[in-house]
């Protein structure tokens, strides 16, 4: 736990990592969902205080009001926007951190008793933990907003939080995981540019589409119905992208102990790096 | 066990060059001292020792656990590289810290031996100093330090005095001979003077195979009648160094005095003069120190 509470402030401590949150958090405002700007209302109605309604038929009211209490709905397209960009800067902070280990630095920490599954675990779990606090904070603020805009008693209070790690956890671990094995194999932000090659390649993706590694999408608020019938398939996806991630993070800790042994290790001029 | 790393037969190769070649060695004692020329192979014997390289062949075993336990040998050895240097932006205390984190240590025994071993390494003022701002030699003895964090008992030291000015190297052979009173020191150097007076058994290296070991008095000893001065008249310097091997040139006035070793022990001019570590290593190298 010390060494990950340790990893998790040097994370936190961290130029990309600076980056990343202040892009997320840009992102989510100028994507409309921080806060949202608009409620869900049946049709003929208004919203109050003079926000923004956005009018669905009746039996999709009762859908969002019945399945979803509200902050289900905001919380899917929450998600669904703030997926593709969670996962092209969360590999940012996962290059850094194992691309600071250069040469001196490396023989100083390899040559410690901790075993490379807890060197690099630790490591993937506090990049994972930390790319998640401000989306968690984020969560709880919109939880709040919608509690205010709904009333305390017809909102799931906990359905951000339910959303982003079902949802968005799975895109962290595999962006993490991916900016974390190219670093460790090659001391280059490899990984960084492949999410971004693929986050490129996965731009025109359809508007709902939920089997996605890269990024589910649920580009509305509402369609309760639509996302249910499209539930099985993101679980799958998800669960895909969950294990692909840890699958990342596990051939990281392979590279860490090939490196810790120089079976695998790079020349660098007339020395081995 | 008593403090000690024995090697068999240890080879490694990169490449066509063979770094280490069939080094069979045992070293012990409070202070060890490796030396050789470059490319000797001293700095791939630590590296492997501190497992951090694989060696090809043969077998190494550190106070009796082998390498290949590397997990435990890394746990009762301290290592620090010719090239050490830690994450820029974090303070002198915190680098201990998480190092100390890496090796198992809890935050009490941190907290602890963080004191001890920078006021050890008279460091204790640099506590909170980012470690990019620290000077070469204070950098080096933060190496020692986080190297004695976990309390090794064999602290593998790769060119201890590189890059540090007269008074930073007096400093860093006091810090070493005092981690030399408990534990075993393998000090890989090239200047023989880095070690003399440290350590009192030496192991020299060439080309991967050990050309000599035992005391440094022995050495020395050996070294008897072999050391000369000469002194040299104008521009016969570049004639003289053709001839024999030229440990070091003084001005003195308008005069060059050459000091040079002759394994024959009869160059036919000079004086003799009493040897030294470094010459007594010098010959050893170029055959005349009978390893």
């Amino acid at each position: 736990m010390s060494l990950c509470w340790m990893e998790f402030q040097r994370v936190c401590r961290s130029a990309t990592y600076i980056v990343a949150v202040t892009a997320l958090v840009l992102f989510a405002y100028f994507q409309n969902v921080l806060p949202p700007p608009a409620l869900v209302v049946p049709p003929g109605a208004e919203a109050s205080d003079g926000l923004a309604a956005h009018t669905v038929s009746e039996e999709e009211y009762a859908l969002v009001r019945d399945v979803d209490r509200f902050s289900g709905a905001h919380a899917r397209l929450f998600c669904s926007r703030l997926g593709p960009v969670l996962a092209l800067v969360s590999a940012l902070p996962a290059a850094e951190l194992f691309m600071r280990d250069r040469r001196g630095v490396r023989a100083a920490v390899y040559a410690r008793e901790a075993s490379s599954w807890k060197l690099a675990g630790c490591r993937c779990a506090a990049l994972s933990a930390a790319m998640l606090l401000p989306v968690m904070v984020m969560a709880a603020t919109l939880t709040c907003v919608s509690a205010t805009d709904y009333g305390l008693g017809n909102v799931d209070l906990l359905a951000y939080f339910k959303y982003t790690l079902l949802w968005l956890l799975p895109t962290v671990l595999l962006s993490v995981g991916a900016g974390a094995l190219g670093a460790a194999l090659s001391g280059l932000p490899l990984g960084v540019a492949a999410m971004f090659f693929w986050g490129w390649a996965a731009r025109s993706a359809p508007a709902f589409c939920y089997g996605s590694l890269f990024s589910p999408r649920h580009e509305a608020l509402g369609r309760t119905e639509a996302f249910l019938q499209g539930a099985a398939e993101l679980a799958r996806g998800r669960i895909a992208a969950a294990l692909l991630g840890l699958a990342l993070i596990a051939l990281t800790v392979l590279a860490v102990e090939w490196k810790r042994k120089s079976v695998y290790a790079l020349r660098v001029g007339s020395r081995t790096a | 066990m008593e403090n000690c790393i024995e090697l068999r037969g240890l080879t490694r190769k990169f490449g066509n060059k063979t770094a280490l070649d069939g080094l069979t060695l045992r070293m012990e004692g409070g202070a060890f001292a490796l030396l050789g020329r470059a490319g000797a192979g001293k700095s791939t014997l630590l590296r492997i020792l501190a497992t951090l390289l694989k060696a090809d062949a043969g077998e190494a075993c550190v106070c009796g656990v082998p390498l290949e336990k590397a997990g435990a040998v890394r746990a009762i050895t301290g290592y620090l590289s010719e090239n050490f240097n830690m994450y820029g932006n974090m303070r002198v205390r915190e680098a201990m810290d998480y190092l100390g984190a890496l090796s198992g240590l809890d935050a009490l025994t941190r907290r602890a031996r963080t004191g001890q071993l920078l006021e050890l390494a008279n460091l204790e003022k640099e506590a909170d100093t980012r470690v990019r701002k620290l000077s070469p030699g204070m950098l080096r003895r933060l190496g020692v330090a986080q190297a004695l964090m976990h309390d090794p008992r064999v602290l593998l030291v790769d060119e201890p005095a590189a890059g540090l000015d007269v008074d930073e190297r007096a400093c860093m052979r006091g810090l070493l001979a005092e981690a030399a009173t408990d534990r075993l020191v393998v000090i890989a150097a090239e200047a023989a003077r880095d070690v003399e007076g440290l350590c009192p058994r030496v192991a020299v290296l060439e080309e991967g195979k050990l050309r000599a070991q035992g005391t440094a008095a022995e050495l020395i000893r050996r070294a008897q009648g072999k050391v000369f001065l000469a002194a040299l008249p104008e521009g016969a310097l570049a004639e003289f160094k053709r001839r024999f091997r030229v440990v070091s040139v003084v001005e003195h006035g308008e005069r060059r005095v050459a000091r040079f070793v002759d394994p024959t022990g009869a160059p036919g001019l000079g004086r003799p003069d009493r040897p030294c570590l470094a010459d007594a290593c010098l010959l050893c190298l170029e055959g005349g120190g009978e390893g």
